[in-house]
């Protein structure tokens, strides 16, 4: 059971990021439109099950990363638009900062060979 | 930070969630719309667009499953879940949900009411600043038994000046004026203070200001009023200060107005400066102070006293006429203010404590069968995957439901008995201790109510740790025995704690029937009271002797000719009202007394028929005639008790005694009557004479009669306004006060001792109760237990008789052991009650068998339901049962 939640937060946190992210460059988007950017960007390599996208959208909220309120769509439906606050700014450039690092260390030891360790 | 943020927004949204369901909805359905138009643009068929959509949404349900998650607090919602499931458990056992509601509800109730009334009375401060210090200072003169008397002025003053251990000391008297002018005649308590009395006592005046040190001298007609009079007589008029009261016919200037409550001394309504004269201040042989002082920090009552003591030696060595053998005693101010009723509220709180056990020795017996009752039915939740934690948390939430119950229903007890419990605040305090509904006992009584059943509950269903294989084919014997025994230790300490309570109860009933029993001396029936002081004061006619007599003979000759009255009279003091006054005799033909050892006698001075009227027997020689007036011979009728210790050969008739000063003469014994409890019932008589109203033998005007009584025929109460109205033709500008019937005024003085006597009463039911109802459930169960072992038995041949005796016998065992615990904890409880308890000495047989007989009774009633039961079994069908 264990092992089981902290799958779902490692995905969680990538998915978070990757909101914010697409809320970053693209501005104020609705949920249907966040998972259509995120699904073209990341191309057939990312299954993303569209429906958990919006739990990772509410705890965002909660946190005050993102605010939301009711708006027309471009084809005039009701739909609810998700934008970045200023606090999601200083939560995207952190996580930013922190996956690089992450990366970088991954990297690096993928790079290290047997004879760097002698 | 994050963490928090979310943690306030997911309460939040405990109370929201349908809205947020609603907005999650509505936000899927528009997704699923633009994905199904987005395929449906690709090409696809409108169906295949749909479900293609749907597909990759995921499923719909889960995804608001895990939003619900996200967005409350499952653990609330599990809780309120728990307690439903609860609530539904406990309709299907009704019984036993409202025993253990009813049981804790009691408890607590009285529990809350009566630690209200020892917070009111016992733990919050007086309402003085520095009470901690003020302390009152008594003479004391062992020689002639004089305990706690009234300090005489000059002593005051040497103490005052040569004192180290006091910041200040202050003095206050008792007086009595009638207020005059306009409005109703009405006598007040009155108390001429030091000008620094109220300072030392961190009092300020409500309005205006205090006496200066100027003001306390001789001439200066200033006061200062209670907040109840000038609410009273002047409608709370703002620009009092400065105004004039008329005091016995003279004009008094109000400087201030006292907060109200403030009654201080005794029931005092008025404060006017104590203004002694000089001659006063140098009295060393009347002692008629109150003396309050105030301990400087850092002084304990033990040097105090000591230093006190140093005082009163010097005074000794320096005036040894009137300071031989006189020595101090200092008591906190409290404590001299409470009085008795410290040791009576002890008593009740420990009586509730008690209840309180018995109660939680209750419950916990409840839970701990029921946890048993349901072993099977969890072992077969457990064995369906239950987990441990939700069984456990499902037994808490029980019983934070039952307790939550009890207490609400402990609040309600508690604010209904609130006007009864006031009634235990003794009435010079009830002016500021008022017993209310306090938050923070009640909060700590709720708070240790379900910290209790929190702990049964834990207890109780430690049945989750229950091993479903072994639960299930073990039947329902098994790890049960423990908890069996363990319910009989519970229920013999309830029986042990029970026989404490009846006991207590025993005397304290005892107690209350002997005073009922009393022989007074006189009969308080059909009596109607009232006072009518006469002012004395220099202004007024009744300074003159022949003026008093007048009054008093026009009053009662027109009294006596109202229809329904038969009789009236006047006397000093009324019995029950004030213990009265005495003074000291010198016997005729007696040796000399030896030095130090006086004839102390209570002195009254009556009208001719006030024996009558208070049927006070005449044993012996006659009372006083009209006729009597004009007689030059000093006459006196004496009591019984007073004819014993002076003349024991019984010829008291005819002898002599005078006062003890060589200028009155000699008085002749006339007539000797039965003993009065003059003072309470408590008290017995003791020697006491009477004068009559009409011979001026130069008695102080303390003694002048005040007293009314009049004997009718029915209510007293009905002729109250006619008696009035006579006495206002004869003089309008006289107060009437303390009207009301004789019985009235002894019953008030009972009034404690019947309210004991009833709140133990009821400790003893409640208590009582209980411990059957421990006995029933214990036995009652284990009849259910032992169906099949009772089955077998007599399917061997045991005789029902057996079977009914065993179960018996069970019970007794339990109660042989509790009595024996309950007896040793009564002798304790005795030594407690010991100074409340009159004419009763340790345990007698009655009140020692009586309960014990009740108690087996009870045992018994309630061992016999549940063994008849298991006596009646059919074996066949108990062999064949579960």
């Amino acid at each position: 059971m264990n092992h089981m939640k902290q799958k779902k937060d490692v995905q969680q946190g990538t998915l978070a990021l990757m909101v914010l992210k697409t809320l970053d460059v693209l501005g104020p988007l609705h949920g249907y439109a966040v998972a259509r950017r995120i699904e073209q960007i990341s191309g057939d390599k990312l299954f993303v099950n569209q429906g958990t996208l919006y739990p990772v959208l509410l705890r965002l909220e909660q946190e005050g990363a993102i605010e939301s309120d009711w708006g027309p769509s471009e084809n005039n439906r009701r739909a609810r638009f998700y934008r970045l606050t200023r606090a999601g700014h200083k939560l995207l450039d952190a996580e930013k900062r922190n996956w690089e690092q992450t990366a970088a260390i991954i990297a690096r030891f993928f790079e290290v060979k047997a004879e760097d360790l002698a | 930070m994050r963490a928090l943020k979310r943690l306030f927004t997911r309460i939040r949204n405990l109370a929201v969630a349908r809205r947020c369901d609603d907005r999650l909805r509505e936000e899927i359905d528009q997704h699923l719309a633009m994905q199904t138009e987005d395929n449906v643009r690709l090409g696809m068929a409108p169906e295949e667009a749909r479900r293609q959509a749907r597909l990759k949404f995921g499923t719909v349900v889960a995804v608001r499953e895990e939003l619900h998650a996200e967005e409350v607090l499952p653990v609330m919602e599990n809780l309120w879940l728990d307690i439903r499931h609860t609530l539904r458990q406990l309709k299907r056992s009704l019984g036993f949900a409202v025993t253990v509601i009813v049981t804790l509800g009691l408890g607590i109730g009285a529990n809350i009411a009566v630690y209200s009334l020892v917070d009111a009375v016992l733990l919050r401060p007086l309402q003085f600043r520095n009470e901690k210090r003020l302390v009152q200072v008594f003479e004391e003169r062992p020689a002639l038994g004089l305990t706690k008397d009234t300090p005489a002025p000059a002593n005051y003053f040497d103490w005052k000046r040569r004192n180290h251990v006091f910041s200040d000391l202050a003095a206050a008297k008792g007086d009595i004026f009638t207020i005059t002018g306009n409005g109703r005649p009405e006598e007040v308590d009155v108390a001429p203070i030091t000008s620094n009395l109220l300072s030392l006592l961190g009092v300020q005046p409500l309005l205006g200001r205090s006496f200066t040190a100027d003001e306390d001298k001789p001439g200066n007609a200033v006061v200062l009023i209670s907040a109840a009079i000038w609410q009273q007589r002047y409608g709370s008029d703002p620009n009092i200060v400065g105004r004039t009261i008329h005091l016995n016919g003279v004009a008094y200037r109000i400087l201030g107005v006292m907060p109200l409550g403030f009654t201080f001394p005794d029931r005092s309504a008025l404060w006017v400066p104590l203004a002694l004269t000089t001659a006063e201040q140098a009295e060393r042989d009347s002692h008629y102070l109150q003396v309050f002082g105030l301990l400087r920090p850092g002084v304990s009552l033990q040097s105090a006293r000591q230093e006190m003591t140093d005082i009163s030696l010097q005074l000794e060595h320096e005036y040894p006429a009137t300071n031989r053998g006189l020595s101090t005693s200092i008591v906190p101010l409290r404590e001299q203010l409470l009085g008795a009723s410290r040791l009576a509220i002890f008593v009740l709180a420990s009586g509730v404590v008690i209840i309180l056990l018995i109660t939680f020795a209750n419950v916990a017996g409840l839970m701990i069968a029921r946890a048993a009752n349901r072993q099977r039915e969890v072992a077969v939740r457990v064995a369906l995957g239950a987990s441990r934690l939700r069984l456990l948390r499902q037994g808490l939430a029980e019983s934070l439901v039952l307790s939550m119950g009890g207490s609400i229903l402990g609040v309600v007890f508690a604010l209904g008995s609130m006007p009864v419990i006031r009634h235990f605040v003794p009435e010079t305090i009830a002016a500021w201790a008022r017993p209310e509904m306090n938050w923070a006992v009640m909060l700590f009584s709720v708070l240790l109510c379900v910290a209790a059943a929190l702990a049964f509950g834990f207890f109780g269903h430690s049945a989750a740790a229950v091993r479903p294989q072994e639960a299930l084919s073990q039947g329902r014997r098994g790890s049960t025995d423990a908890r069996q025994k363990l319910r009989s230790v519970l229920v013999t300490g309830e029986i042990a704690l029970t026989t404490i309570i009846l006991t207590s109860t025993g005397l304290l009933g005892g107690t209350f029937w002997k005073l009922a029993h009393t022989d007074l001396g006189f009969n308080p029936d059909s009596i109607l009271t009232m006072r009518t002081e006469l002012p004395v004061s220099s202004q007024t006619p009744y300074r003159e002797f022949s003026a008093r007599v007048s009054f008093y003979k026009r009053v009662l000759d027109r009294v006596e000719h109202l229809p329904g009255i038969k009789s009236a009279g006047y006397t000093t003091f009324l019995p029950f009202t004030n213990s009265g006054g005495s003074t000291t005799v010198l016997i005729q033909g007696a040796p000399a007394l030896p030095i130090g050892k006086v004839n102390d006698v209570g002195m009254r001075v009556v009208s001719p028929d006030y024996f009558q009227t208070l049927e006070i027997p005449l044993v012996n020689g006659r009372t006083f005639t009209d006729a009597d007036g004009g007689n030059k011979v000093p006459l006196v009728v004496i009591n019984q008790k007073m004819a014993q210790q002076y003349w024991p050969n019984g010829e008291a008739i005819g002898r002599q005694f005078r006062f003890d000063d060589p200028e009155t003469p000699w008085m002749t014994v006339i007539g000797i009557v039965g003993n009065v409890h003059q003072a309470d019932v408590e008290t017995p008589s003791r020697a006491e004479m009477y004068f009559s109203y009409e011979q001026d033998l130069g008695i102080p005007g303390y003694f002048k009669p005040r007293d009314l009584a009049i004997r009718v025929a029915g209510d007293p109460i009905n002729y109250a306004e006619a008696v009035q109205r006579v006495i206002w033709s004869i003089d309008p500008e006289q107060p009437v006060s303390e009207v009301q019937s004789m019985q009235h005024l002894v019953n008030t003085r009972m009034e404690n001792y019947i309210l004991e006597a009833k709140l133990f009463a009821f400790f003893s039911f409640a208590a009582l109760l209980l411990s059957a109802l421990g006995i029933y459930g214990l036995m009652s169960y284990s009849v259910t237990r032992r169906t099949q072992e009772i089955g077998i038995r007599m399917a061997l041949g045991a005789q029902r008789e057996q079977v009914l005796s065993s179960f018996i016998a069970a019970a007794f065992r339990l109660l042989l052991v509790g009595l024996l615990l309950g007896s040793v904890g009564s002798v304790a409880a005795t030594r407690l009650l010991g100074s409340m308890l009159y004419g009763i000495s340790g345990i007698g047989w009655g009140v020692g068998a009586l309960p014990i007989l009740v108690l087996a009774v009870s045992v018994a009633l309630a061992a016999y339901i549940p063994a008849r039961r298991a006596s009646a079994l059919d074996p066949m069908h108990a062999l064949r049962s579960e």
